[in-house]
Parts: structure tokens; sequence; C-alpha cells
């Protein structure tokens, strides 16, 4: 560890609802490796953008080298050698690797051209410290998502980077991915460049980390050495002693089942899967990213076609050709995605709501407004969604709010089946709390909820049964009584 | 300079509208000012002209002249009319430059071989739609750019007339079948300047009250969750296609009927001054936006900007310079205060 490089002092970020950050300190040193934990919402990917100038901070100051710095742009962050590198790297997919790392600043020779000799041999020389075989002639859509984070590793190398920072870089990689990752953020730290480690895999922070600093609801609970913790140190750190904000389970009486899924197949992404929801229970299932959890939904509600396998619904064969067939029979899905598939920005709360349930609103095809407003008033009331009024437009709602409306548009149509898709992903603590506590009066009502998350301790929290899914297959199942953290980890990463 | 760390497209966007979603006074004032900007553009440009109309032309503010106007643009309106229903939903339909012509061409053909007014009249609306409901299958069915394939269905069509009609013009044999485009309704109002009204008021009503009208904002803004909360998308697409066909339709007989008349190329141009006409008027090129009573405003607009050109002694080829700086200064401003 080398000598103090950043210094970010007293940083407060806020956001209409939420103190994002709150008078957070935060010191990286040279050669150094600094992990930054915390829950969702905790403020780690705020103190990212503060830093790599995507957001400026309300008040706080940064020390770069020792001297004051301001930034209202990424690129003057860039300018300063501070360099993120996402988890799924923007790159010219129709370059070289070659181009891609010195692309806007390719060598030229004395003709004003590209020099493609100098510009390969300097790349091959950045792969090489990184230990990355790969060409620097392959087109980079050829690459791997691991090697294509090798790629944009090697840009940052070759822009003579200070601070490079990686967001969650392991959760599209396999474990010997991972590994090969792990050698070339070893030899950025020999190279003297100092890296800021985001990572919910607290394994891998105590691996490869010389510090460590943790993130609770905005504020910095403490920077430590990593061999002054451990993870259950870690851990306890980030939850808080309090545990305040958690919601805790109601158990609800669970009835029959309600939806049944029988040896299930989807070519390459659905292998013979089987399951049973029953009235009242909250079914978790986890899985990481490209696990097949979210296919598995979009199949379910008829999104997407599956290839063979049965799926009953109240006892009778029901196979959903489109999303409207599996609304009418009480399916209801919140997806993933809130803004780009949950919901119609640019219309009110209002129509957004009624939007699933527009048929029964409406007859001869016109729509009764006055029983639209009283529905959509009805279930704003109910989720408690914070607008001004139901005519406005949900685009300026924050997270948590759109989510209501989201889970409202379900509500409405009187779905006994809901597949929630990560349900509480970046929404604040409060409106998570909320929504896990409408889920369980939701269950209290008798309708089946799928929970799919990658938030292993909600999934603990929240679930009667656990399921767990990886390359498509369920490879795990637990009641509540056995899940452990560490049994659904082996299972989500194919262990067992 | 590009470069890997500037965030990506998405990140930049939520750096805007993601946590700062709330944040309301500002970006609501500002959405404002954008919406408002947008058609302070066409009333400006209504004002110029009507200014410089008047000062042009003692006529060009009498009664006479100014309903003289709606007649003429009332055979564009009507397909206006049609187009907006796409555009609102992020589609368009190119075709209608030759199958307003090719409507007429099916009529008039039948008057010929014999058949009676209205025979020829259902065959040729019928032929709209049918038009329009191909160019929806294809659309739905292909997932292509709907604006190259209607380019291409228009290339198909004129084809077609032109080897019916072996690029002759076609005389129409029924004198009643005059009255649909020159006759008068109390002795100066036109019967397709009525229908054009009428028809832009039912649609607007479809468009505020009913479901398909609902459907049709909430594709034009974000078809995946539309089909996620349950709309059928690709009948609901048809069905609009069919409808700016079934408008080309009734389009093509008023002007068929007009001239007595018709031959492959009759429209030339409509597609894009259709498709002005809408932007003109308030609808997004980008959908999710606007009304069919916006289009009336835009039409008439662009009925006053050839009439004033006309009065000005601007010679008829030199006419499409006008049209020409109208579009480009229109989707230039659209794009610019509309793009999400």
């Amino acid at each position: 560890m080398g000598s103090l490089l950043l210094r970010m002092k007293g940083i407060t970020k806020a956001f209409p609802g939420v103190r994002a950050l709150d008078e957070v300190d935060f010191e990286l040193h040279s050669r150094e490796v600094h992990g930054l934990v915390g829950e969702n919402g905790a403020g780690k990917s705020t103190l990212i953008k503060v830093l790599s100038g995507a957001y400026i901070p309300d008040s706080g100051e940064i020390f770069l080298g020792g001297k004051l710095v301001s930034m209202t742009h990424p690129s003057q962050a860039l300018d300063l050698g501070i360099v993120p590198v996402h988890q799924e790297p923007n790159l010219v997919l129709h370059l070289s690797v070659a181009e891609n790392i010195y692309l806007g600043r390719q060598p030229r020779n004395r003709l004003g051209l590209i020099d493609y000799a100098k510009m390969n041999h300097d790349a091959r020389v950045l792969l090489d410290r990184l230990h990355v075989r790969i060409s620097p002639r392959n087109a980079v859509s050829d690459l791997s998502v691991a090697e294509r984070q090798m790629v944009a590793i090697a840009r940052a190398m070759s822009v003579d980077a200070q601070i490079v920072i990686l967001d969650e870089p392991t959760a599209p990689l396999t474990d010997h991915e991972a590994e090969l990752l792990f050698h070339a953020i070893e030899a950025l730290k020999s190279g003297g460049v100092a890296v800021i480690y985001i990572s919910h895999r607290l394994e891998e922070v105590f691996k490869i980390a010389d510090r460590v600093t943790v993130l609770r609801d905005g504020r910095l609970v403490g920077t430590e050495p990593i061999d002054d913790l451990s993870i259950d140190m870690a851990i306890s750190m980030m939850i808080g002693k309090a545990a305040s904000g958690l919601f805790a389970k109601r158990t609800v009486a669970i009835g029959e089942p309600v939806l049944e899924v029988r040896n299930l197949y989807k070519r390459g992404f659905l292998e013979d899967i089987s399951l049973t929801l029953r009235r009242g229970e909250i079914l978790g299932m986890f899985g990481l990213a490209g696990s097949g959890r979210s296919k598995l939904a979009s199949v379910l509600f008829g999104s997407e076609s599956c290839d063979s396998g049965e799926v009953l619904l109240r006892g009778k064969r029901f196979q959903a050709e489109n999303p409207a067939q599996a609304i009418r029979q009480g399916i209801g899905l919140v997806p993933e995605d809130r803004r780009g598939h949950g919901l119609v920005s640019g219309t009110s709360v209002k129509r957004n709501i009624s939007l699933p349930r527009l048929r029964e609103l409406s007859s001869v095809g016109i729509v009764n407004e006055r029983a639209e407003r009283q529905l959509a008033k009805k279930y704003v009331d109910q989720l408690q969604v914070r607008t001004p009024s139901i005519d406005q437009d949900v685009a300026y709602l924050s997270g948590g709010n759109q989510q209501r409306v989201v889970i409202a548009k379900w509500l409405a149509t009187n779905s006994a089946v809901l597949l929630l898709d990560e349900p509480t992903q970046g929404i604040d603590v409060g409106a998570k709390a909320f929504i896990h506590s409408l889920m369980c009066d939701l269950a209290g009502e008798g309708i089946g909820i799928l929970m799919i998350s990658s938030e292993l301790r909600e999934i603990l929290r929240m679930s009667d049964r656990v399921l767990v899914m990886h390359r498509g297959r369920i490879t795990g199942k637990f009641t509540r009584e056995e899940a452990t953290e560490e049994g659904i980890m082996r299972a989500a990463t194919g262990e067992d | 300079m590009v470069n890997q760390a500037n965030p990506t497209v998405k990140e930049s966007a939520n750096a805007v509208t993601g946590q700062f979603d709330g944040g309301g006074v500002l970006d609501r004032a500002w959405d404002w000012v954008r919406r408002s900007a947008r058609d302070q553009i066409t009333l400006l440009l209504m004002i110029l002209l009507v200014v410089a109309g008047s000062f042009l032309s003692p006529v060009f503010l009498t009664p006479r002249n100014l309903l003289n106007i709606l007649w003429a643009v009332s055979v564009l309106g009507i397909v206006a009319l049609g187009q907006t229903l796409l555009l609102i939903t992020c589609n368009f339909d190119m075709s209608v430059a030759m199958s307003v012509p090719f409507v007429g061409i099916v009529a008039i053909g039948l008057q010929i071989a014999g058949f009676g007014l209205w025979p020829s009249l259902i065959a040729g609306l019928l032929t709209g739609t049918l038009i329009g409901v191909i160019n929806g299958l294809i659309v739905v069915l292909t997932e292509a750019n709907p604006f190259l394939i209607t380019l291409g269905t228009q290339t198909l069509i004129y084809a077609v007339a032109l080897i019916l009609t072996q690029a002759k013009t076609w005389y129409g044999t029924i004198p009643a079948f005059n009255v649909l485009g020159r006759g008068q309704a109390f002795g100066f109002l036109h019967y397709s300047v009525i229908l054009f009204l009428v028809l832009a008021l039912v649609l607007e009503f479809v468009l505020r009250r009913t479901r398909y009208g609902r459907y049709l904002y909430v594709l034009g803004l974000n078809e995946e969750a539309g089909r996620l909360s349950g709309i059928l998308v690709k009948p609901v697409k048809v069905v609009t296609f069919a409808a700016c066909g079934f408008m080309a339709g009734i389009s093509g007989l008023i002007m068929a009927s007009r001239l007595n008349s018709t031959r492959a190329s009759g429209a030339v141009g409509m597609d894009f001054d259709s498709i002005i006409a809408v932007v003109l008027g308030g609808t997004s090129l980008f959908g999710g936006s606007g009304g069919v009573l916006r289009t009336v405003v835009g039409v008439i607009v662009l009925g006053i900007l050839n009439n004033v050109m006309v009065l000005a002694g601007v010679p008829y080829d030199a006419q499409w310079i006008g049209k020409g700086i109208v579009f480009l200064v229109i989707v230039w401003t659209d794009t610019l205060l509309r793009r999400r």
C-alpha cells in the first residue's frame, strides 16, 4: 500500500425522498485494492458516481494527490485518471481488441494513418501485463464478457489510470474467469494503480482487498484493514446491530396448489423445470444472472414460448400464448426492468394502473373514465403511492413509488399468481420494507407469489420455500428452515 | 473522444431521470417549455402565413378563399388523419401516395366495366383497407422498419397501377360520381370538407375515449410494457394500418371524383405531405403523443402555405421548395424538442 492518493471528505448527496450519501469520508491509497461493500441502496453506486463525475455532490470535497478537485462531468474524472470499468463494458463490437484499447487515440505513422503495427504491439504488451491470452487483432464481438472486461481494464491502463473502479465485475463471470480477473487486478496494483472493488460477494472482497469500507443507508460505517475484519463482522457492519428498516415476515396459512409446472423445457434456457406454488405461499427463486430465472417467469407469463412441458393453473392445464391470456387467467408479472417493461413513462399513474384492466373497464370499447379514476385512487391509497395526483406522469415518481404502481396494476386485475422479478431492486430501504410487508398481505389474501431475487437475504427473509436455479435447472430446493446462505450459494454456483 | 469510461447512454439517462426522478419542478417546467414551444412554432408559422397572405392579395382573407383552402386540403387531410393514428404508435404508411390513386383506378375501372356507382365506391374502400391490412401484416410479421416496408409496397402498387392503366388516365363514366368531390351543402360547403371534419371528430373521440385509442398511445410510448400489460400488439397494429388504408380509400374516391379521372401517379408526394401535416399539427415523429384535431390544424397550415405561394405567384414546381423547408424545420424541431 502506497501513499494517500484520494481523499473524499464529507460527501453528501440527496435525491428527493432519500439521502443517498450523508457526510461520507473515503480514503484511497495508491497500490491498494479497496473493497467497497454495503447493501443495495447503501450508497456505493452513488459514491462511485460522485467520484467518477457522473453526480455532483451537494456538499463535500474531493482531494486527489493532495489537490482539491471539482468535477462536473465524467470526462473530467477521466482526465484525472479516474476510470470506471463497467460490468459489461461498452466496447465497439466490430472493432479489434487493439482498436478498442486505443479508440480515439490510435498511434499514427508519418502519413497520418493509423500505425497498426505499433498499436497491436502496444496492446500486446498491455495484455501480457494482465496475463490475458487474447490477440489484439481479435474482434471484440468474438470475446466473452470476461475478456471484454480485460480489454476495458487494458484500456484503463493505456490512459495511465490512477484509480480503476470495478463495480460488481464478477457477477457475469464463471469462477475461472473471476480468477483471471483477480490476476489482472494484482497486475494493476503492482503497476501502481489504486483499485476500488465493489462486490456483494464478500469472499471475493476478502480474497483480494487490502482494506474495506462499509456503507449503510448512505452513511460511512467504517474503513478497516482486511486483516482486522472477518466476513461476519463485515456483514454485521452492513446490516447494523439494530437491524432497522428490516421487515419480519408474517406467516400465513398456505392452501392448495395454484400454479404447477411440470417438466418445462426451453432449449438453451430451461431444462426440466418442475415446481408447485400454493395459495398464500411466497416461493423464493434464487439464481445468478443468466441462470434462467427470468426466462421462467417470461414463459409462465406467456411472453416467451417453451418447447415442452405442462403448466397447471388451479389444477387445469394452461399454456399462455401471450401475456394477454395469462393476465385474463389471473397471472401478473412485475418485471425486472421496471422502466423498460413495467411502466409506460410519459403517461399517468392512473393510466398505468388501469392498463391491464381496460377490457373490464370499458363497454363497447369506450373506457369508463369514472370507474378508472376510482380504481386508480383505490390502489394509490392502498399502496400509499406518493404522487401529487393520479394524473401525474409516472416518470416523475421515485423508484419505490414506481414499483408500487407496477404492483398496483396486478392488484387491480385480481391476480391469483404474482411473478415478482427482483421486486425491490434499486429502491430505498423504507420502500423495500413496505413492499415486503405488502407481499405478506397479498399472500394472506391467498395469492401465490413467485419471488425471483438475486439478493440472498431477501430470499431468506421472505420465502416460505426456496428454489435455486443454475444454468436453466433447478439445483436446490429448501424449506424455510433448511435454507442457509451457504447452501443456496452452493446450489446457485452448481457446486452440488 | 470515445472512451471506455464514459458512462453508457443508458446510464447518462439515468443520471438525468433515474435517481433524480422525484426531481420535479425544473424537469416539469422544462417539459412544459418543450411541449408548448413545439406548438408555438406551428402557431407562429400560421400567423406569418396569414399576414403574408393578406398583404399579397385582398382575396386571401375572404370566406370564399378560406373555404377553398379547406376544400383543397380535404383529400390530403383525410389521409393525414389515418397517418396520425400510425404516427402515434410510431409507425408510418408511405404507400398512401400510390394507394390513393390506385383506389380511384379500381373505382373508375369498375365503372368503365359497367358496374354501378355504389359497387365501385365500396370496391374502392375495400381496396384501400386491404392495402392497409397487407401493409400491417408485413410490418408485424417481418418486424422490419415500417417506413421502408411501406415504401416497398408503394412501389408495388404503382407498378400494378401502371400495368392496369397502361400508364393512361382513366375517366369516370357515371355523372353522379362527381357529387362526392365537387358537391356542396348549402351551396358553399363541400361534402368532402364536411367528411374530413366529421371523420376528424370521430377519430378524436376514438383516440381520447376508447380502449383502442389508449392502446395506440401506449404502443408509441413503450410497446414492450404494453405487451406485458396484455395489449395484443400485432392485431392492434394491423387494425391501425387497415384504418389508415381505409382513410386512403375515402381520400382516393374523393380525389377521383373531384377530377372525374385518375392515373397511377395522381398523388405523388402525398406520403411526405401527410406526415408533414401530422407533425406540423404537433403529433410527435417519435410516437406516443398527439391527436387528429392537431392534424386538422397542421393540414390547414399546409393548405394556407400552398395558397399563399399561389397568391405570391410562385411557380408550381418551385412550391415544393416551400414544403421542403417546412418539412425539414418541423422534423428538426420535433427531434430537438421531443426526443425522449
